[in-house]
C-alpha cells in the first residue's frame, strides 16, 4: 500500500514543487509567513461562524484518495450536515483570494471526510486578518485537479533529486522557504531582487569563563561561578552555544538547546573544536546519504572552490594591508592554477605553496609601531602547540570559524565529517573544514590583525611555557569579542551583490554545496573577495 | 526594510495572581529583560513576537488580567534612544558579542 501523503503537503505542491519537496526533508523556517500561519490554524473568534456546533483540529484520512490531514474547524447545521472551514492568514494588504492550493485544499478534506462517512455539505475559507469567510462550492473538475495534485506530489517526494527552485517567479517572492531554498542564487550572478531575509534576533552565546558552570533557570541561561552569579542571557535570543576550555554545562541546558534545533559546539581554550552536539530532528537526511555517496567519489569540483578562493582571499588581505606585491602576484597565478589543478594532491601542493609566501608576509599586515612596541614575531605558521603569539591567536580564531561552519553544515542537515577536500578518512569534520577555507582570510586572519593593530590584544595576553604559547582568558575574550563583530557585520557578496552578513554567507555557502549534492546547484563557487 | 525586522517591544502587565503572574514573568524572562517590576523591553522578529503573544494570551485570564504590549519600531532605526531611565536601571542584553 503506497503512503499517505499530509494533504498540506499537496497544498505546497499546488504553491510550488519544490516547496513540497522542502517541507518533505523537513526543511523548517522561522519566519512571519510560518508564524501567522500556525497562528491562523489556532482559530480565533470567528463571528460568521453561528452554525450550532463545531469541532475543531478534525483529523481525517482515506485511503482511496490517498492523504492524511487535519480540519481546522468543522461546522454541524441542524441537520448534522458538515461544512468545512479553514483559517488562511493572508495579509491585509492582499486581497482575500481563494487560491488554487487553497481549493485544491479544501477538496481533499472534503472528499477524505466524505470517504469516512460523513455527510459534507459546504467548503469555506475563513480569512483571518480580514474577518471574511468565502464559501469554496466544489465541481468536479475541482476534485479531478485535487487527485491528480496528490499524485504529483508522490512524484516530487518520490524523485531522486529536489526540483528546481523557480526562476524568477513572483511566487518565490512571498514564499516562506526562500531564505533555505536559494532561487535567486541559484544562477551564481548577481541578485537584482530585493532579498528578504531579515537579521537574526539571536546570537551565538560564548562561554567561556573557566570554572564557572552554565544552566536553565526561568528561560535564561544563567552562569554562577564560585556561587557568585556571572551573567545571565535570554534562551529565546540563543542562536547556539559555544563553550570553551573548562565550563560546566547542565544536562538541563544541552537538552533545552538541542530541543530547540540548535547545536552545542565544545571547543578547548586554545580553540580547538573537541566535539559538538545537534538534535536528532534534522532536515535533508537523504541527501546527506548522497552526500557520502559524493564525498567517497570525490569532488575535485568542490575542493578546487575551495582551494583557489582561500588563495584568492590570502592575495585579496595580503594587497590591502601588507606590503609584498610579489607574493600578491604569485598567490594570483596559485588561484588560477587551483581552478585547473588535475588532482587533491596537486591541490594540497598549491594550497601549501600558497600558505608559505602568505604567511612569510604576514607580519607586514601589522603596523610597524606595534610590531615592535609588542616584540610580536612571525616566521612560520605553526599549528599546534603555537609558538608565538598570533600563532596562538590565529589557531583560536580559526576554532571559531570551525565552529560557526559546523553550526551552518549541521543546519542544513549535512554531515561535517564527509569533506570532500578534507579527507573523511582522518576523523575530522571535514566538510566544515572545507568550508573554513575561504573564510579564513576574510575573517579570522583579519580580525586577528585588527585586534594586534588596535591594541585589543597584546603581548602580555599570552603566556608561554616550555615553547608553547597560550592565550589568556582576557585575550580570548577580546578576540571572541572581534570575531562576532566581524561575522555579525555586512559586506557585499561578491556573487550575489547584495550585503549580507559574514555568518550568514556561511550558511549560504554550506547551502549552495547541498544544492550541488541534492542536484539542484549547477556548481559551487567560493565567495572571493575583492 | 522588512516584515521580519527585529522590532523593541516594551511589555507591560498587570496580573493579581500570583501563579499567572509568576508564569508569565518567567515567560517574558525567556524571550527579553526585565527592565521594572513588571516592564519587561523584547527585541524580536515580529514571527517570534507573534508567538510569544499567543503564549500569554492562553496562560492569562481575559477577564481580570492585562498584558500591554507597545511596539517601539525597528531596531535598526531606534538605536536604543527611546529609552530614558533615571535611578537605577537595569541591563538589557546586548545585541553585540555575546561573551559569559
Ligand atoms: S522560494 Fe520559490 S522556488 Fe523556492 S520553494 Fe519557494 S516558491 Fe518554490
Amino acid at each position: 500500500m503506497p503512503e499517505l501523503i499530509p494533504i498540506s503537503l499537496v497544498a505546497h505542491q499546488a504553491f510550488c514543487p519544490r516547496r513540497a519537496w522542502l517541507e518533505a526533508m523537513g526543511e523548517k523556517t522561522d519566519t512571519h509567513q510560518v508564524e501567522i500561519g500556525t497562528q491562523a490554524h489556532t482559530p480565533a473568534d470567528d463571528p460568521t461562524g453561528s452554525r450550532a456546533r463545531r469541532y475543531r483540529a478534525v483529523d481525517v484520512i482515506s485511503h482511496d484518495l490517498g492523504v492524511t490531514g487535519r480540519c481546522d474547524t468543522v461546522e454541524l447545521d441542524e441537520n448534522a450536515a458538515m461544512t468545512i472551514v479553514e483559517h488562511k492568514a493572508t495579509p491585509v494588504r492582499r486581497r482575500p483570494e481563494v487560491t488554487d492550493p487553497m481549493r485544491i485544499q479544501v477538496a481533499l478534506l472534503a472528499g477524505a471526510l466524505a470517504d469516512m462517512g460523513y455527510p459534507v455539505s459546504g467548503q469555506a475559507i475563513y480569512f483571518t486578518n480580514h474577518h471574511t469567510r468565502v464559501d469554496v462550492p466544489l465541481t468536479p473538475a475541482d476534485r479531478a485537479l485535487a487527485r491528480d495534485m496528490v499524485a504529483d506530489t508522490a512524484r516530487t517526494l518520490a524523485a531522486e533529486q529536489a526540483p528546481p527552485p523557480l526562476e524568477d517567479d513572483r511566487r518565490c517572492s512571498r514564499c516562506s522557504h526562500i531564505s533555505v531554498c536559494l532561487p535567486d542564487e541559484r544562477p551564481l550572478t548577481p541578485v537584482t531582487r530585493r532579498i528578504i531575509v531579515a537579521d537574526p534576533d539571536t546570537q551565538v552565546l560564548h562561554l567561556t569563563t573557566p570554572g564557572s558552570r552554565a544552566y536553565v533557570t526561568r528561560g535564561r541561561i544563567e552562569v554562577s561561578k564560585s556561587g557568585e552569579k556571572l551573567g545571565t542571557f535570554p534562551i529565546e535570543r540563543v542562536q547556539g552555544v559555544v563553550v570553551h576550555g573548562n565550563v560546566d554545562l547542565s544536562s538541563g541546558l544541552i537538552r533545552e538547546v538541542l530541543w530547540r534545533s540548535l547545536s552545542v559546539v565544545w571547543c578547548t581554550s586554545s580553540g580547538r573544536v573537541t566535539g559538538w552536539a545537534r538534535a536528532a530532528q534534522g532536515p535533508n537526511g537523504g541527501p546527506r546519504l548522497l552526500q557520502h555517496v559524493a564525498s567517497q567519489h570525490g569532488r575535485i569540483d568542490l575542493a578546487r572552490q575551495f582551494v583557489a578562493a582561500k588563495v584568492a582571499n590570502q592575495a585579496t588581505l595580503l594587497r590591502r594591508h601588507g606590503d609584498a606585491p610579489t607574493a600578491v602576484t604569485r598567490l594570483r597565478e596559485l588561484q588560477r592554477e587551483a581552478l585547473d589543478s588535475p588532482s587533491l594532491t596537486d591541490l594540497f601542493g598549491i594550497e601549501g605553496d600558497a600558505a608559505a609566501r602568505y604567511f612569510e608576509h604576514f607580519l607586514t599586515m601589522l603596523r610597524p609601531k606595534v610590531v615592535a612596541t609588542e616584540g610580536l614575531t612571525f616566521s612560520t605558521r605553526t599549528r599546534r602547540p603555537a609558538r608565538d603569539p598570533i600563532n596562538a591567536a590565529l589557531n583560536f580564531c580559526y576554532g571559531l570559524l570551525t565552529a560557526d561552519t559546523l553550526r551552518a553544515v549541521v543546519a542544513c542537515g549535512l554531515d561535517p565529517h564527509a569533506g570532500f577536500l578534507h579527507s573523511s578518512g582522518r576523523n575530522k569534520p571535514a566538510l566544515a573544514l572545507d568550508l573554513v577555507e575561504e573564510f579564513r582570510a576574510p575573517i579570522a586572519d583579519s580580525v586577528v590583525l585588527n585586534a594586534f593593530n588596535n591594541g585589543e590584544i597584546r603581548t602580555r595576553d599570552f603566556s608561554t611555557a616550555l615553547g608553547t604559547t597560550r592565550i589568556g582568558e582576557r585575550g580570548r575574550k577580546a578576540l571572541i569579542a572581534g570575531y562576532e563583530r566581524r561575522v555579525t557585520g555586512t559586506f557585499r557578496h561578491p556573487i550575489f551583490g547584495y550585503d549580507v552578513t559574514w555568518r550568514r554567507a556561511m550558511e549560504i555557502q554550506a547551502r549552495l554545496v547541498l544544492g550541488v549534492i541534492d542536484g539542484t546547484q549547477p556548481r559551487y563557487q567560493g565567495i572571493k573577495t575583492r | 526594510m522588512s516584515l521580519d525586522d527585529v522590532r523593541r517591544y516594551l511589555i507591560a502587565y498587570d496580573i493579581s495572581d500570583d501563579v499567572r503572574r509568576t508564569k508569565v514573568a518567567k515567560k517574558l524572562e525567556s524571550y527579553g529583560d526585565r527592565v521594572q517590576y513588571s516592564v519587561f523591553i523584547v527585541d524580536t522578529r515580529p514571527a517570534k513576537f507573534l508567538r510569544l503573544r499567543t503564549q500569554l494570551t492562553d496562560m492569562i485570564d481575559e477577564g481580570t488580567d492585562s498584558v500591554l504590549f507597545c511596539n517601539l519600531g525597528t531596531l535598526r532605526a531606534n538605536n536604543r534612544r527611546s529609552l530614558d531611565v533615571i535611578g537605577c536601571s537595569r541591563t538589557i542584553t546586548d545585541h553585540g558579542p555575546a561573551i559569559l
